[in-house]
């Protein structure tokens, strides 16, 4: 008998693995398992299959140059070379990265250790949205700064950020820019011609690809070093054989995402709108995080007054319900999101926060029947 | 005879800071409330609050929660290790609770702030970013944890880099939740 399939919210996590890009995982490394810097045969499948998923990213984030797509093991490496591989290559005495507070931590904690080893760094605030004021990043710039790195979409609220707008001002400045798109890729257009940045990173599990494998796009002449030593794999940007079973099945997600993109972003956003109407109109003390108008089109966090996420979180579960929650845990309490302590949500409120993020499979069906195991919960 | 003599895992879950451990929570055969105010005079880095009622003690990089009837932890290897640290715990419970006429209890919340020491600790500049006049406004209600340390905007630019760590770490001591990511890194 199979197992009954529980509602899955929580696409900001991780997206389910689309069964075309199971079958091209599968096919690479049955037919394609040859090492591709080799000369032979089997290494030219394999190339063959490296250079098909390079122009598949390479369209899915409009990118001209499918050569300047570097493959990575996912979005923290990307995340990690994208800052650490521009300050290696520099060799004056610029020492100073702008980021904004509601990064994820992979970008937060790489920050945190560049100062640990004598660079600095300004976390600027987001206001009640979320939003990053590009003015704030003008007004952070100084003759030292190296870089900004500035989220594209954040993973908690669905915040879009004006990337386009940061990356004008930094380049008058002189400065790279980098975003972290990895929540964007897939769910909504992403140009890394109209945003203008120089870096930007992406995530294959984000969009219905596998697991352990991501991007790290890099604009041609972007002084970068990369941050391992070896082969000569990647341009050099990242040494070591490449996984083509998961790049092949990266490729085929991201073909998939470029067809269904336009449909599936107002899908989401009607089933989104349907999840937040039914919920404020059933529960009383609920707030909305983040702008349901220009964000994500998949993303709803909302607190629920008096109610603690985790618990309700486990409630969920029990009713075969899967979404997510903000918070980190350290002592064995949850604590607050960072993101939401910094768009100034009061640490109750944080704690009383839950993520819904929505994916393809999702129906109207799911969505009423979320909305009424939540009505049960908080009535019980 | 023991103040607790059975407990139950009743939930083992990944631990969210480290996958490669888990976090639990135990349920006690018997409420340990009036207990805690014993054990926060025995275990010297134990913090315990009052108002909530639950004493929480940091032990070789696991944290442990104790409230009437649950104990939760967090960072632990494996169910084995779970319930070794369980029985370990109870013991010592069992043990202060049998000695708690020599004991004299503690109900003070260890590392106590007050506003005065956050406020030492912010940049003092007064510049209403945080939405307080005055700095010692802010400090206030950081003390009472309705608002985020991450208000105050100046913290984290380079400039107070050294405040903030200071800050955070003494937050962190007194049970306050803080956001890790802006903490000194391992």
């Amino acid at each position: 008998m199979g197992a009954v399939m529980a509602i899955y919210l929580d696409h900001n996590a991780t997206t389910p693995t689309d069964p075309a890009v199971v079958n091209a995982v599968v096919r690479a490394m049955s037919e394609s398992w040859g090492n591709p810097s080799t000369l032979y045969g089997s290494g030219k499948r394999a190339r063959t299959i490296l250079g098909d998923a390079r122009a598949s990213v390479a369209a899915l984030i409009g990118a001209k140059e499918p050569e300047d797509i570097v493959f990575t093991s996912g979005g923290t490496e990307g995340d990690y070379m994208a800052l650490t591989g521009p300050f290696l290559a520099h060799s004056g005495s610029k020492n100073h990265v702008i980021t904004s507070m509601v990064e994820h931590k992979a970008i937060l904690l790489t920050c945190a250790r560049l100062e640990n080893r004598g660079f600095q760094a300004t976390f600027l605030p987001v206001d009640e949205k979320g939003r990053v004021d590009p003015e704030d990043v003008r007004r952070a710039i100084t003759p030292r700064t190296l870089m900004a790195s500035v989220m594209l979409a954040n993973n908690e609220v669905g915040t879009i950020n004006g990337v386009a707008v940061i990356s004008e001002i930094c380049h008058e400045a002189g400065l790279l820019v980098h975003t972290d798109a990895i929540q964007a890729v897939g769910k909504i257009p992403v140009d890394v011609e109209s945003l203008g940045i120089d870096l930007l990173t992406l995530s294959g599990h984000k969009f219905y690809g596998p697991k352990g494998v991501g991007a790290l796009w890099i604009r041609k002449r972007t002084p970068i070093i990369s941050v391992l030593a070896g082969g000569a794999q990647e341009r050099g940007m990242r040494p070591g054989t490449e996984n083509i079973p998961s790049i092949a099945g990266m490729g085929v997600a991201a073909d998939i995402a470029v067809g269904r993109l336009p449909q599936e972003a107002s899908r989401l956003r009607s089933l989104r709108n349907r999840l937040w109407e039914g919920i404020w109109k059933a529960i009383r003390s609920v707030k909305a995080h983040g702008d349901l108008k220009t964000g994500l089109p998949n993303v709803l966090n909302v607190s629920f007054g008096g109610y603690d996420a985790e618990e309700m979180v486990l409630a969920l579960d029990r009713q075969g319900i899967e979404v997510g929650t903000g918070s980190a845990c350290t002592t064995g309490e949850p604590l607050p999101s960072h993101v939401l302590l910094a768009m100034g949500v009061s640490p109750a409120e944080a704690r009383s926060s839950i993520r819904f993020s929505l994916g393809r499979a999702n129906t109207e069906q799911d969505i009423d029947s979320v909305i009424a195991a939540l009505i049960r919960i908080v009535n019980k | 005879m023991a103040l607790v003599d059975r407990f139950e895992l009743v939930q083992v879950l990944p631990c969210l800071a480290d996958g490669s451990k888990i976090r639990i929570t135990a349920e006690l055969g018997t409420d340990i409330e009036e207990a805690l105010p014993y054990l926060n005079s025995v275990i010297k880095s134990a913090v315990y609050n009052s108002i909530g009622k639950s004493l929480t003690i940091k032990k070789d990089g696991m944290f442990f929660t104790f409230r009437g009837r649950s104990i939760n932890a967090t960072k632990l290897r494996d169910v084995d290790h779970a319930n070794q640290e369980l029985h370990s715990w109870i013991e010592l419970i069992n043990r202060t609770w049998e000695r708690r006429q020599m004991i004299t209890p503690s109900f003070e919340r260890r590392m106590e702030l007050t506003a005065l020491q956050i406020f030492r600790a912010l940049p003092s500049t007064n510049c209403k970013q945080c939405g307080f006049v005055h700095c010692l406004a802010f400090a206030v209600k950081l003390l009472s944890d309705s608002v985020s340390v991450m208000a105050c905007r100046p913290l984290f630019t380079p400039e107070w880099r050294a405040k903030r760590l200071v800050l955070l770490e003494i937050l962190d001591a007194a049970g306050y939740p803080v956001p890790p990511e802006f903490m000194k890194p391992g």
